[in-house]
């Protein structure tokens, strides 16, 4: 060992024996480990977004949606086949396409139920991502988003198939617009967001930006609360109509996932919507207040199984396509989403995170990976466009490879093919809920054991039913 | 009635049509795994990103496949429902 590492070591010796002298005796008052259990206690993220908001006084603008997992995707499992029925031969395809809008006069066909979620160019990412995003999307055969946004003329030029958002800022509401679409998302609200407003102030808009919203100089870009012109349920019944008939393309209600979701389903099956998009309370965004993301909501979960039941009691399940978003990150849970009877995912996060995939290191250390592709990032020149798009179509392939492996396992043909009976759940309360069979018990015992667990009366266990 | 018995010539020409691209499709999304599953065995980067690119063009042709199918479907049921008027 030479001196110089001698020498360091022994520093680095006295430094921690002192540290750790320190963090024994001293009592917390001057002590730093104060700050273990506080961070115990507030968490780092409230850690530091109470300082972002002590430092100025605005609502903090959190990337992403919430960081909490709400859905226990993790309690359900599926059942693969061996004897009883068998599983596929691997020489037999597996059908990924869906049909989004079967009613409509042209529906919308994408070959895996995988779409990119709405991120609006400007309010949320820079133009080469979008630009990435639409022509990985259309190298996968699905279909991309526009977002809160006007239409941006790149996006429209890569995306095969584009599903466009009639927006509350009423930036893509003029028929001109409209009409180049291939559906028709009316945004109401989103899982991140609620239907509260939004507001980018001139500051952060860019010339290009002005121009594909159709801004004035100094002028903001605003998302109302509602939607301009529709103050009752008879204003957007008549909306959805005028689609409709001017478009003939699937017109389709988005809503932020909430306990009120059968009552606003209702009002989109009145409107004949093709579609309806529920977005839980997981759901992304480029930026949005913590209240809003954490406190807001219905988890997508079990928006994804009250909307699924909801339109198979009305009958209308297979006429209405499902689209189901919000925090929906890996196959498993992608495909279960399905499985609970959604027709097709959005995925937002993800798509961007793989998107940027191996080329995070050109932001890190100085700056968050997201800087790379949000329109107000410093370093969106950085993003390698046609390395973007080959990422995220290999993201999408793989993803879709992964639940052909289950599909196969499955015994199934299809994708569309696989429901809630091909699931178990780890959960009685969850099971009851999604009205899927628990794990714990074989299927000809499931009433048994509810019966059991209603008379054992534990804390916590009782169901609704029994307590009546 | 000359009319009708153009419309249902035409219909079955369509039918026929779509019955062969369909065919076509099909024999081409399996002709598309088959590349995927020989490209892979080499564990080879570039080799590997080409037999991606060939899986993902194999589910699109499956897809053409299911739409000709329900379109020779539908067909079916409008030669169905002229032949009784």
């Amino acid at each position: 060992m030479g001196l110089l590492a001698k020498l360091l070591r022994g520093v680095v010796n006295e430094v921690a024996d002192d540290t750790v002298r320190t963090i024994l005796r001293d009592q917390y008052i001057e002590n730093l480990f104060e700050l273990v259990p506080v961070m115990k206690k507030v968490n780092p993220i409230n850690l530091a977004e109470i300082g972002m908001r002590a430092a100025k006084g605005i609502p903090v603008s959190r990337p992403l949606g919430s960081h909490i997992h709400f859905s226990p995707w993790e309690q359900l499992l599926f059942n693969p086949v061996h004897l009883f029925r068998f599983p596929t031969p691997e020489n037999v395809s597996i059908n990924t396409s869906v049909k989004i809008g079967p009613r409509a006069k042209k529906p919308l066909n994408i070959s895996i139920p995988v779409m990119i979620a709405a991120m609006s160019f400007g309010g949320a990412l820079s133009k080469h991502a979008k630009i990435a995003l639409a022509r990985a999307a259309s190298m996968a055969g699905t279909a991309t988003n526009t977002g809160e946004a006007g239409l941006l003329e790149e996006e429209r030029k890569e995306a095969q198939l584009l599903v466009g958002q009639y927006n509350r800022g009423g930036w893509l509401n003029s028929k001109d617009k409209y009409s180049r679409l291939d559906a028709i998302e009316i945004q109401l609200g989103q899982g991140a967001q609620g239907s509260a407003p939004q507001r980018t102030t001139a500051k952060n808009i860019g010339e290009e930006y002005r121009e594909v919203f159709g801004l004035g100089k100094g002028e903001d870009a605003v998302i109302h609360s509602r939607l301009n012109g529709v103050n009752t349920k008879q204003d957007f019944i008549e909306r959805v109509r005028e689609l409709k008939e001017e478009t003939g393309v699937p017109v389709g209600l988005k809503i932020g996932a909430t306990h009120h979701l059968e009552k606003e389903l209702q009002v989109a099956l009145d409107a004949g919507c093709d579609f309806v998009t529920v977005d839980g309370a997981e759901g992304g965004t480029h930026g949005g207040a913590p209240i809003l993301e954490d406190d807001v909501g219905l988890p997508t979960i079990y928006a994804v199984s009250r909307a699924a039941q909801f339109l198979t009691g009305k009958g209308v399940k297979g006429d209405v396509s499902l689209l189901a978003a919000g925090g929906l990150v890996t196959p498993g849970q992608m495909l279960k989403a399905l499985a609970l009877g959604a027709d097709a995912v959005y995925i937002g996060t993800a798509a961007v995170l793989a998107m940027v995939g191996d080329q995070i290191g050109r932001a890190l250390p100085f700056e968050p990976p997201t800087d790379l592709v949000v329109y107000t990032g410093k370093m969106t020149d950085h993003l390698d466009l046609h390395k973007s798009a080959q990422n995220l179509f290999y993201f999408l392939n793989a993803c879709i490879r992964e639940m052909e492996l289950v599909a196969a396992s499955l015994g199934k043909v299809s994708l569309a093919d696989i429901n809630k009976e091909d699931l178990v759940a780890l959960d009685p309360f969850l099971a009851k809920a999604l009205k899927i069979d628990l794990g714990f018990v074989p299927p000809e015992s499931q009433d048994v054991f509810y019966g059991d667990l209603a008379r054992l009366n534990l804390p916590g266990t009782q169901m609704r039913e029994a307590t009546h | 009635m000359e009319h009708l018995t153009n419309i249902s010539d035409t219909l079955s020409a369509f039918h026929s049509d779509l019955n062969r691209i369909q065919t076509v499709a099909g024999t081409l999304a399996q002709v598309e795994r088959q590349h995927y599953d020989d490209l892979t065995k080499y564990d080879d980067e570039r080799l590997t990103r080409i037999a991606v690119a060939e899986q993902s063009s194999s589910r699109q042709l499956g897809e053409i496949k299911q739409l000709c199918i329900a379109m020779a479907q539908k067909i079916e049921e409008i030669q169905q429902s002229t032949a009784r008027k």
